[in-house]
């Protein structure tokens, strides 16, 4: 397998999926931002959303903190330093690939 | 990827803020106008520049807070919350850590084109002052246009190329005002133009967050 092959072969399959390519991307400039920033800026249902989030906190590249302000839930997130690693890598990776 | 930088004046607030602005400027340039001639406030240059101080935070201080509240209450629960990297997660904090910013976090580059930007437009204004020093009223209009085209172009990076009808008419706005304040001299721009700048500025601001509200209808609490 040549380099470039093998770089596709690497990339990190959690960020590769283009609903949570957008969402590292969006969050990857940022300090923080809300679920509802996400939701207009990706234009996903709160479901799909949702569950791309869960599988980032899960693979810790997400922070998720939940917290009220007065008595209106609100989700606040960000990425972690792994996170930001990866998607680091994740730029690398392409960009040799291609 | 720079998305959340379209956010910052998404509700109008930086407009309403820099109408602020020019109101305490107007307002300082009116009370050391009105003040007696052998005052402290004129005379001595420590008192004055304490003067200048206490009118210009008393103006702007509760605009700070108008920006916020507005942000708190109208903007992020419509639009969402987000927030960049402060300069010192950006710069300060790495350094003194002595180590590199996180993987990321846009760092020096655009921290540096940024303070280049701001070093180009204080030269301009300082070569401004300059001319308006040495060659007294000749320069007041050039002065006035580079203040309108600077106005300008800050607009246009505002307005982020959207093309909607309200940016539109915030550009016609803003525009008419450029003209207007290019074809006046500096003094009646600084004292009784700036009333009409002040109002221009509020204007633009409210047109802004009005179209914000309209087309940002509030979301039921976001759950996840």
């Amino acid at each position: 397998m040549n380099e470039q092959l093998r770089a596709i072969s690497e990339l990190d399959r959690v960020i590769h999926e283009p609903g949570r390519l957008m969402i590292v991307a969006l969050l990857w400039p940022v300090k923080e931002c809300d679920f509802l920033y996400l939701l207009n800026a990706t234009e996903m249902n709160k479901g799909n959303l949702s569950s791309h989030l869960a599988r980032l906190e899960e693979a810790g590249y997400v922070e998720i903190e939940k917290t009220y302000r007065g008595k209106v839930p609100r989700t606040l997130l960000r990425l972690t330093r792994k996170g930001r690693t990866a998607f680091d890598q994740y730029r690398k990776g392409l960009k040799a690939a291609f | 990827m720079e998305r959340h930088k379209l956010y910052d004046n998404i509700d109008g607030t930086g407009e309403m803020f820099m109408g602020l602005m020019l109101l305490g400027f107007a307002l300082l340039g009116y009370l050391q106008a009105i003040l007696p001639e052998h005052s402290i406030w004129r005379t001595n240059m420590f008192a004055s520049l304490l003067f200048m101080y206490a009118v210009l935070i008393l103006v702007l201080g509760p605009g700070y807070l108008l920006r916020r509240v507005i942000k708190k209450h109208i903007t992020w629960p419509r639009t969402g919350y987000v927030a960049g990297h402060s300069l010192w997660r950006l710069m300060l904090a790495p350094r003194l850590a002595g180590r590199e910013a996180a993987p990321g976090v846009p760092t020096r580059k655009g921290l540096w084109y940024t303070m280049l930007a701001l070093g180009f437009v204080a030269a301009i204004v300082a070569a401004g002052l300059a001319c308006l020093v040495a060659f007294e009223r000749r320069h007041f209009g050039a002065m006035t246009g580079l203040a309108g085209v600077g106005a300008d172009i800050w607009v246009l990076y505002l307005a982020h190329g959207k093309g909607t009808p309200v940016e539109m008419a915030v550009i016609a706005l803003h525009g008419a005002g450029a003209s207007r304040n290019w074809s006046h001299r500096f003094r009646q721009f600084y004292r009784g133009g700036a009333v009409g700048d002040v109002l221009r500025w509020r204007c633009v601001g409210h047109l802004r967050l009005g179209y914000s509200v309209f087309i940002h209808p509030a979301h039921l609490p976001a759950r996840c």
